[in-house]
């Protein structure tokens, strides 16, 4: 009666957390544009795309569309507006996510954060308050999973498994 | 010989003895009980993910200080003891806005770990930005010895704390009386007090005394701080 060979149909499989979240990542994504390790930036910075800072810049970062992250060995003495912000290096100033903010592991942080969904992961160091009226949905993580959940309504898991 | 005493040695804190949970007895009484009541704390601890996630519940804003981490900065700015220099180098680890107040204080085991005089200067840095009711919480430790430095406390529930002692070796515990802490940290008096089986005191501390006009409380936080029996006891609850 049951069909077992359904049990490990490769097309039915749980659907993870993971698949569903934008996952928070240090590494840059493939369109990004790209601050190195060696450059440092004082000014101000504006766009519609995503940026990936290596170096250092002081000033202030307003990107219009896109993310923001800054790689491990980035400096930033600065303001960063953006949709999505990761930090995994070093920032001094506040953060403005319109989606979501996300303090990685290497992470840290002297400012204020203002964004819908923050999450801060195990070993994140922050300074700073955050706004908890925009941070409808407030994450911890440990360094194993990640979530950065866009929205503020709570995630469900749906397994679609057949017996 | 064989031994049959067995006993933890404390001497040093072993990094297996790290985590550790313990019961709250005083927080719960001070969170809001309306769902859509704001709430506005300053933790004095290292920034945790967990308490983060357990106050976004309430809204407001969560204010991070992580003030032993400045505070070695701040003591070799000032050698002396004076109240006056001190208390200017320990604003400089609160830089909040003047408009800025709290509602709830975390100090955790901080005060353990502070001089009488840098209790005082702690309290004089943290008086503007406390409107009459505050509330302050803080484990004082009756223990004969304390972890070289403070824990890190994290919230999993409103009755229960996990908190992570720091490796090295074990330093005197100065084991501060109630009477001279109030003395110290002026503005205070004792809601609560609760004896833990690990040894500590916690202690709601509330403002009473405010000599400036204070600022206008956030929405819904006023009904919770008018209303102070809500949820809060006045005889020591177990």
């Amino acid at each position: 009666m049951w069909k077992k060979n359904e049990v490990n149909d490769s097309s039915v499989r749980p659907v993870t957390p993971a698949e569903t979240v934008q996952p928070a990542q240090s590494t840059p994504p493939a369109r990004a544009a790209r601050i190195g390790g060696s450059l440092s930036i004082k000014g101000d910075l504006y766009g519609e795309e995503d940026l990936f800072i290596e170096g250092r810049i002081e000033g202030k970062i307003m990107m219009k569309k896109g993310s923001v992250t800054v790689g491990e060995k980035g400096r930033v003495h600065a303001d960063v507006e953006a949709t999505n912000i990761h930090v995994a290096g070093e920032v001094e100033g506040d953060l403005h996510g319109r989606e979501q903010v996300v303090l990685l592991e290497t992470g840290r942080v002297q400012g204020n954060i203002k964004a819908k969904s923050v999450t801060l992961q195990n070993g994140a160091q922050f300074k700073g308050s955050i706004d908890m009226e925009s941070a409808g949905n407030a994450k911890s993580s440990s360094s194993e999973v990640v979530s950065g959940k866009a929205n503020g309504s709570s995630q469900s898991v749906s397994s679609t498994q057949r017996i | 010989m064989r031994s049959l005493f067995r006993g933890t040695n404390r001497a040093t804190f072993q990094k297996n003895n790290a985590r550790q949970s313990q019961k709250s007895l005083g927080l719960r009484g001070l969170l809001p009980e309306s769902d859509t009541a704001t709430l506005r704390v300053l933790d004095l601890g290292p920034a945790r993910s967990a308490n983060l996630e357990f106050f976004s519940r309430y809204g407001g804003q969560l204010t991070v200080a992580d003030f032993y981490s400045g505070l070695r900065a701040a003591r070799a700015a000032t050698t002396s003891d004076e109240d006056e220099r001190k208390a200017k180098a320990f604003a400089a680890l609160l830089p909040f806005d003047k408009s800025t107040r709290f509602d709830l204080v975390l100090a955790w085991d901080l005060l353990n770990y502070l001089t009488p005089q840098e209790q005082h200067a702690l309290m004089t840095c943290l008086e503007p930005y406390c409107l009459a009711g505050t509330a302050i919480l803080a484990f004082v430790s009756t223990q004969k010895e304390m972890p070289p430095a403070p824990s890190a406390y994290s919230i999993r529930d409103a009755d229960t704390l996990v908190y992570e002692e720091r490796e090295g070796r074990a330093r005197p515990c100065p084991r501060y009386l109630e009477g001279d802490l109030l003395k110290r940290m002026q503005g205070l008096t004792v809601e609560n007090r609760y004896q833990l089986r690990n040894g500590m005191l916690e202690y709601v501390f509330s403002y009473r005394m405010s000599s400036r006009p204070a600022a206008a409380p956030s929405r819904e936080s006023l009904r919770y701080r008018l209303e102070p029996t809500a949820g809060w006891t006045t005889t020591p609850s177990r």
